[in-house]
């Protein structure tokens, strides 16, 4: 059986993750205008995929 | 028709998959609540994987070579594929790796996924419990089997039963 040691409380890995997010975050804000539109665009497009999804057996 | 970029995202994932370096995902965080109905707005996918490996700190980094040679940016944690960001949250806990072994099959634009199902994602705000959790848990609630959360909530509870006593406190129940 292959062993897996979980991440859980680690708080090195959360605060690399959060950081990455809030980078993220920062960098579509700091995006024109015209691109904020571009992914709000994208991003209502990918919102509705995942409302139509449906569920396989 | 062209497809979304979460549909390239999760056929880049279900790549990964066929190719062994991860064992299985779901789809988490804003996107999960969105296939349950509940109103988010988020960009950025958010993946929990089971990947095999003793060291989960390294786990992912065969991930970020994969994408980095198919000529994915990759910044901080986030791997961009399409244009958007991904985050896959490796092996984070045993509740997280059961979420995605018990997530919901879906397809989404006829790409085959999983999305993890409502009792699991209040489970893991419970876990993380930050005030935008609890606002999440509030939500989540109204979706919820409570003979399956209960269930869960007794299989992944700890020594200080800590996931029963948040939950009280997200009930307003002493």
């Amino acid at each position: 059986m292959k062993k897996i040691n979980y991440i859980q409380d680690s708080k090195k890995f959360w605060e690399s993750h959060r950081k990455s997010r809030e980078a993220v975050d920062k960098e579509l804000a700091s995006r024109s205008f015209s691109e904020k539109l571009v992914i709000m665009d994208k991003m209502n497009a990918n919102h509705e995929a995942m409302r139509n999804a449906r569920e396989i057996t | 028709m062209r497809l979304t970029e979460l549909a390239d995202a999760l056929k880049a994932l279900n790549q990964l998959k066929g190719k062994g370096l991860i064992e299985d995902y779901a789809i988490g965080g804003g996107y999960a609540e969105i296939y349950h109905n509940i109103p988010y707005s988020t960009y950025d996918l958010d993946i929990f994987a089971i990947i095999s490996g003793e060291d989960s700190f390294r786990v992912l980094q065969p991930i970020y070579e994969y994408f980095k040679e198919k000529g994915n940016k990759i910044k901080g944690e986030h791997i961009y594929i399409g244009g958007m960001p991904v985050q896959i949250f490796p092996n984070i806990s045993p509740l997280s790796n059961n979420a995605v072994e018990e997530a919901h099959k879906v397809e989404v634009e006829g790409i085959p996924t999983k999305v993890v199902g409502v009792e699991h994602l209040i489970a893991l705000a419970l876990v993380a419990f930050r005030l935008v959790d609890k606002l999440r848990i509030a939500k989540l609630l109204e979706k919820a089997n409570m003979d399956l959360l209960n269930e869960l909530l007794v299989r992944f509870d700890n020594e200080e039963n800590q996931l029963h006593t948040r939950f009280k406190e997200v009930l307003g129940v002493s």
